[in-house]
Formats: C-alpha cells, sequence, structure tokens
C-alpha cells in the first residue's frame, strides 16, 4: 500500500478546520456531566430518598450500555420521532432546525454524567468524615460546609480521573461520525472522499485527536497545580482511589502521582 | 527480584512466542492448502463487497452473504476454473481502502465510473449494471427538480466514498457560492431512508430508480420519488488493482460470456426484480 | 412499516443476534490473556527504565490512550500488514481475517492500558512494605513474591475490573473492519428486514447483562482478596 503524504497533510487541515465542531462536543458534554454528574453524587451521598435510589439503579445499568450502540438508537428515534415530538409541543419547527449534532450531544451528556457521577461520588467519599465533624462544630451550615470544605477538596482529588473521563469523552466523539454528524474523523474523510485516500484520512484524524489529548492533559496538569492548595493530607486514599475507576479513568496522571 | 522478574519475563517472552509460532502456522497452512490444488495454479482471489445494501450485498437470515453482486461472482468463478473466489465483507467505504491495501482484488460494490477512481484503480470495462441516479424527494415536493434547487439546503449521498458525495462535492467545488450540505452515513434502512426524507432532515437524496421504489414498498406506500434528469447515468464495473490487467481481463471475459447466455440478465430478475444489465 | 418497534421483531431476533455475542466474547477474551502478558511486559520495562524501549513505551502508551479505538482499529487492519509483511516476508495482509486484526489491535490496546494499571499498582504498595519484609529476613524475591504482588494485585484488581469492562464495549466497533459481530449482525439484520431499533436494544441489554456481571463478579473476588485490608472506598 502506498501512502499519500500530500493527502495526509490535505485531510489533517481539512480535520482542523472541524476543529470546533469536536470542540462543543467535548465541552457541552463535560460542563452538563460536570453539573448534573456532581448533584447526582450528592444526591446519593445525602441519601435523598427516591432519586438516590433510582440513581443507584440507573448509573450501573446504563454505563452498561456501549456508546456506539446508545448513539444508534437515540440517532434512529431522533430520525423516526422528531417531528412528531415537536408537533405534539405545538412547534412550528421540523427535524429539519434540529441539527443531528444535539443526538451526539446527548449521548455524550448522558455519558458524562454518568461517569462523572461517579468520580464525584469516589472522590466524595473518599473524604474523611472529620472535615464534615469539624465544619459543623465551627458553627458552619450544611451548604457552607459543602461549598467551603468539601467541594474545594473533591476537585483536587477528582482531576486525575477527571482527565481520564475527559481524554475518553474525546476519543468517543469520534464515533458520532457513524451517525453522519461533521466532527474532526468526517472532516478528515472530506478529501479523502473525493481522491479516494482513507487511509492517510484515517491517519491524520489519529494524529488530530492525538494531539488534542495532549494539550488536555497538560491543560489539566495545570489546574491540578493550581488546585493543589486544598491537597488534604489523605493523598493515600486518593492515590489509590483514582486507580480504582473506569476504563477510560485508567489515568497515566493519577498512576504517575502515585510514584511521588 | 531482580530473579523472578527475569523469571517471569523468560516464561512471558516463551508464551509470546508460542502465540507468535501459531500464528504463523495458522498463515503456514493456509498457503499450502491454496498451492496444493491441482495440477494447475488456483489462484486464489479474495473479492471484497458490502454487508449492508440490500438487495446487492447483505447477509442473510443465517448471516451468510447474499444478493446480486454474489450470484453473479459465484457464476464468473464458475467460469473460471484458474480461480478461486473467497468473499470478504465490510463498509461500503472501507472496501475501497481494502483494495489499496491489498487485501482484495477484486471490489464488487455497484461501483460507478468516474475519473479520480479510474485514476487510482483498475475498471472493468464489461459492465455488470446499469446505474442512473436521480434526485429522490418525498412525493409532495414540488420545488426540487435538480441539483440547482438545492443550494443552501442538505443532501443525503450514502457512504462516504460513494459516487453520489463524488459528485455533489464536485458541484460544490464549481458552485463555491450555491454549496448543498451533504450528509453521509454507511448503509440505511429503509425506514431510516424514507423517514429522513419526509420529516425534512434531508431535502433531497440520490438514489436509482429501484432503490428508491424498493425503499417505497418497504415502507407501504409511495412516500417518496425520483424527479428531474439523471445525475448520472451509468453503469456499475467491478474494481481491480492498477497491475492486476490479467485478471480484469478474465472477469470481463466472463461477465460477457454471462451476459451472452442470458444468465446475467436471469440473476438480475431473480436478485433485483428486473433486467437492469443492459439499459434500463 | 411505519411502527419504530415491535415486541414479536425483538422476540424474533433474540436468538439470530445470541450468537454473534461469541465473536465480542472472543476478542474479549484475546485481548486481556495476551494483554496481561503484553502489560507485564511493559511494566518491567518500565520497572528497570530500559534504555530506548523505555521511551519507546511512553511514545506507544500515549497514542494508545490518545486515539480512538475506531481509528486504531482501522490503521491496524490496513497499515500494520505494511510494517509486518515486508520484514517477516508474511502475507497477513490477505490471509489473516478480519478478526484476527481485531485482536491484535485489543492486545496492543490492552498492553498499553494494562501496563499502566499494574505499573501503578506495584508502586502503589508503600515502600515501608518492602523494607519491611527484608528487615524480617526475606530476600528480594521472597518480599516481591509474598508482600508486594499479593498487595498489588489487590490494587490492580478493581481498575482491571473496569478496564475489562470498558474493553468490552469497545469490542462492539470491531464491525468496522468486517468482522460479523453482534453490532455487525445487527446492523445487517437492519438492512435486511428494515428495522434495526429492535436489534439495538437486544444489544443493548446483552452488553448491560454482561457488564453488570463482570463488575458484581469483580466485586466480589475484590473484596475476597481484602487480606491486605487497604480499604479503598
Amino acid at each position: 500500500m502506498q501512502i499519500d503524504v500530500k493527502a495526509i497533510f490535505e485531510s489533517f487541515v481539512s480535520g482542523l478546520t472541524y476543529l470546533p465542531k469536536t470542540l462543543i462536543l467535548i465541552l457541552v458534554p463535560l460542563s452538563i456531566g460536570l453539573v448534573v454528574g456532581t448533584s447526582i453524587a450528592l444526591v446519593r451521598i445525602y441519601k435523598v430518598p427516591v432519586l438516590s435510589q433510582f440513581f443507584a439503579v440507573f448509573i450501573p445499568v446504563y454505563q452498561g450500555v456501549p456508546i456506539v450502540v446508545a448513539l444508534m438508537v437515540y440517532n434512529l428515534i431522533y430520525l423516526m420521532k422528531t417531528n412528531d415530538v415537536l408537533k405534539f409541543f405545538g412547534s412550528s419547527k421540523t427535524i429539519a432546525d434540529i441539527d443531528s449534532i444535539y443526538v451526539g450531544l446527548f449521548a455524550l451528556s448522558l455519558m458524562m454524567i454518568c461517569s462523572i457521577s461517579e468520580v464525584m461520588r469516589g472522590a466524595l467519599l473518599s473524604i474523611n468524615k472529620g472535615q464534615y465533624e469539624a465544619s459543623y462544630s465551627v458553627g458552619m451550615t450544611k451548604p457552607q460546609t459543602l461549598r467551603k470544605i468539601i467541594l474545594p477538596q473533591v476537585i483536587s482529588i477528582a482531576i486525575p480521573a477527571l482527565i481520564n473521563t475527559t481524554v475518553g469523552l474525546i476519543k468517543s466523539t469520534s464515533i458520532v461520525y457513524a451517525i453522519g454528524i461533521a466532527e474532526i474523523l468526517s472532516g478528515a474523510l472530506v478529501p479523502s472522499s473525493r481522491k479516494y485516500t482513507f487511509f492517510e484520512g484515517y491517519l491524520a484524524a489519529a494524529i488530530i485527536y492525538w494531539i488534542l489529548t495532549i494539550l488536555i492533559e497538560l491543560l489539566y496538569s495545570y489546574l491540578e497545580k493550581r488546585t493543589s492548595i486544598f491537597k488534604t493530607g489523605k493523598t493515600e486514599n486518593k492515590k489509590l482511589w483514582s486507580l480504582k475507576c473506569w476504563r477510560s479513568n485508567t489515568s497515566e496522571k493519577a498512576l504517575a502521582e502515585m510514584k511521588s | 527480584m531482580k530473579k523472578i522478574n527475569k523469571r517471569i519475563q523468560k516464561t512471558l517472552i516463551m508464551i509470546f512466542a508460542l502465540g507468535l509460532a501459531s500464528a504463523t502456522l495458522f498463515t503456514g497452512c493456509a498457503q499450502k492448502t491454496s498451492a496444493d490444488d491441482g495440477k494447475e495454479q488456483v489462484r486464489k482471489v479474495i473479492v471484497g463487497t458490502g454487508n449492508g445494501y440490500e438487495p446487492y450485498c447483505y447477509l442473510d437470515d443465517n448471516g451468510n452473504l447474499a444478493g446480486y453482486e454474489y450470484e453473479v461472482l459465484k457464476e464468473v468463478d464458475k467460469l473460471l476454473p484458474q480461480y478461486e473466489f473467497e468473499y470478504q465483507t465490510s463498509d461500503f467505504t472501507n472496501v475501497l481502502i481494502s483494495l489499496d491495501a491489498g487485501k482484495i482484488d477484486i471490489a464488487a460494490h455497484q461501483y460507478e465510473y468516474n475519473d479520480e477512481r479510474n485514476e487510482k484503480y483498475l475498471f472493468g470495462t464489461e459492465p455488470y449494471t446499469t446505474y442512473v441516479t436521480y434526485l429522490v424527494v418525498p412525493s409532495d415536493n414540488e420545488d426540487i427538480k435538480s441539483l440547482d434547487d438545492l443550494a443552501g439546503k442538505t443532501i443525503y449521498t450514502g457512504g462516504k466514498g460513494s459516487n453520489s458525495t463524488y459528485i455533489v462535492e464536485a458541484y460544490n467545488e464549481e458552485h463555491p457560492d450555491n454549496k448543498i450540505n451533504i450528509e453521509n452515513a454507511e448503509s440505511l434502512t429503509s425506514e431510516e431512508f424514507v423517514q429522513g426524507l419526509l420529516s425534512g432532515k434531508w431535502d433531497a437524496a440520490i438514489a436509482t430508480r429501484r432503490d428508491a421504489e424498493k425503499h417505497n414498498k418497504a415502507y407501504g406506500s409511495d412516500a417518496i420519488k425520483i424527479v428531474g434528469d439523471p445525475i448520472q447515468t451509468s453503469s456499475t464495473n467491478y474494481l481491480f488493482s492498477k497491475d492486476d490487467t490479467q485478471l480484469q481481463q478474465d472477469v470481463d471475459g466472463a461477465i460477457k460470456q454471462l451476459k451472452e447466455n442470458g444468465k446475467l440478465a436471469e440473476i438480475s430478475i431473480a436478485q433485483l426484480g428486473g433486467d437492469y444489465t443492459e439499459n434500463e | 412499516m411505519g411502527d419504530l418497534f415491535s415486541a414479536d421483531r425483538l422476540v424474533e431476533e433474540f436468538p439470530k443476534l445470541i450468537p454473534y455475542l461469541i465473536e465480542n466474547l472472543k476478542v474479549l477474551l484475546w485481548a486481556t490473556v495476551f494483554g496481561v502478558i503484553l502489560g507485564l511486559l511493559i511494566t518491567g520495562v518500565r520497572m528497570k527504565k530500559i534504555p530506548i524501549l523505555y521511551q519507546i513505551t511512553v511514545v506507544y502508551i500515549s497514542f494508545m490512550r490518545g486515539t480512538p479505538m475506531l481509528v486504531q482499529l482501522l490503521l491496524i487492519y490496513y497499515g500494520l500488514p505494511a510494517f509486518i509483511d515486508p520484514i517477516l516476508g508474511t502475507n497477513i495482509s490477505r490471509e489473516w481475517p478480519p478478526i484476527l486484526f481485531a485482536y491484535t489491535t485489543f492486545i496492543l490496546n490492552q498492553g498499553a492500558f494494562l501496563s499502566s494499571i499494574f505499573y501503578g499498582a506495584i508502586k502503589g504498595v508503600p515502600s515501608g512494605q518492602f523494607e519491611a519484609g527484608l528487615s524480617v529476613g526475606m530476600t528480594k524475591l521472597q518480599t516481591f513474591r509474598r508482600i508486594i504482588a499479593p498487595m498489588a494485585v489487590r490494587i490492580a484488581l478493581p481498575p482491571f475490573g473496569s478496564d475489562f469492562v470498558g474493553v468490552f464495549h469497545n469490542a462492539s466497533l470491531v464491525y468496522v473492519i468486517g468482522v460479523v459481530d453482534i453490532m455487525g449482525r445487527a446492523k445487517s439484520i437492519g438492512s435486511a428486514t428494515g428495522h434495526v431499533l429492535e436489534a439495538y436494544v437486544i444489544v443493548a441489554l446483552l452488553f448491560i447483562i454482561f457488564s453488570m456481571g463482570a463488575r458484581a463478579l469483580f466485586g466480589f473476588v475484590g473484596n475476597k482478596l481484602d487480606y491486605a485490608n487497604i480499604k479503598v472506598r
């Protein structure tokens, strides 16, 4: 097989022009995941009735579905039912007004909500009870304790695992290509579909994802340094805990840290 | 610690070597059997085709390859004793990469002629199906008649490597201020195809008349129709590697024979519901 | 047509799909067995910081971690023979069926991920444990085998379990290189019958059952192995 270097370059450039789309596919699910996922973690930690039981079942079940299967199902429902739903709500809009990127955002956001809620729950659990008791004893309320004492520690503890979740997310964004959303991979394949240089297109896409992952890791390690002032003495727990994560969470960073 | 590491390493290397050896053995066996067949060397030819384009190439109820492509090539194989065909299926787009990579010798997935394909691959010269593509729109649509009516609108053109994609990409390059949005997806079901058009997800799609009829039939009503002049009138050929002229000539000869003895038309009627081998 | 979902089709397609789950399980098995071996080898290289090899593993792990499985599958399916065949004089490009390339990709990928887990686990055993072992008169080998390794296994088990489930999920992508696994079969049923939702629902159900089962199993084994008494919640 002959590899056309020029075609790799063309695909690389073409793929990069779709970077904004991929960034949307990363940032929106990440933000939603952080907010909703943390809330769910709190619901489960504080054992809010009904909701905490619901999530205790829903999250492990949903995490059993591969993202590609979930995506295919949502896309099918989106194709078949969007207009009915819009009509039901009395909207004059049609499916043409609703880009299929929303299907990708929905699938990825749900995935992120689940994995971040697990990360946050683990981080919350790893905080010593004494921290709560100490805060209450100086007269802080529950929300105050949470905001001023617990969450800062949790975020610092959770960062290695969050890196991994994000890296997993970056890679998962490539799967939305299967339902025809224009992002890096499909962008890299645009020149390929004119010149039949698909292998070069895949290669170019791989390089872009690789760079993106490395950049995200650098960004996080910067953040980690910034937040390290909150670190508690319980680093041993944190190190061990960060290992206990989902595949995408098997963190190089967390592991590197264990050396120190 | 060093000692145990070494011991572990040794064992591991051995296991790994064993694994590699068994893999090589496996491939070695495959080579032998193909060389021993008959006096004259029978060449093993791998045919690459799709698995999601009914009725051309798809998997039947038992998961076996079926369809027009397979039936025709089976007959071709019968006529060519010097070859032995094997089949490998993948996504439409990836069939051509397999040809690039030398994984397959013949690409069979209703390939229409275009210049870029011709530059990279060797086309068969004996077409085996006509392939006339039209714009497809919902039956109640009266506005769209040609690609020019689609500026700023969205069109579905099949998989990434399809000729329809190629045509619309070329159209976009020629009409930079009249661009059409292209959407690709591999192997849609009839359900998705029809619903995609009816719901307005895509304003139009490109398909052959018989594919449009197939979708309507599966959907149960005349929900979609073809409009305007053909986007492209062509026929489909097999694709070979650039230097594989011998195989190309032999397959061409066999197809010619199948045309003359009426076998090809027979298969077309049985598989596609009509004789689409000469003209529509 | 028009009906998106029918229970009849769900029941009808169930037995058609189940046998194809074996393909995914085969990928999982190969990836786990040979991935562990490769992972241990890489861990050895990283522990001993063997020059050149060490740098190679750094780049290798970064690549495996930084690029999507979908792309890795395609790159190895099409690209690996271009390296191997000229060197070894083989012709794996044509003689290997797609599933062998799926195995290879998953083994290479798992080797990288598992080496991270193993490396982290060994480093995660407090260094005092090693010193304690030596101080009671054990040899280095004895200390490693009796003290360090069991604790490292205990530490590595939970991430190993998550990784195991993750690999199984990723194995649903092998259809892109033409392996007819459960996902490939679901798609082909879709194109033959015109309906595909039921098939996807079945696939999702099977994956949920398997994932939860695997998680429960690893949880159980993890509790059994809790002799090191490291509390990890």
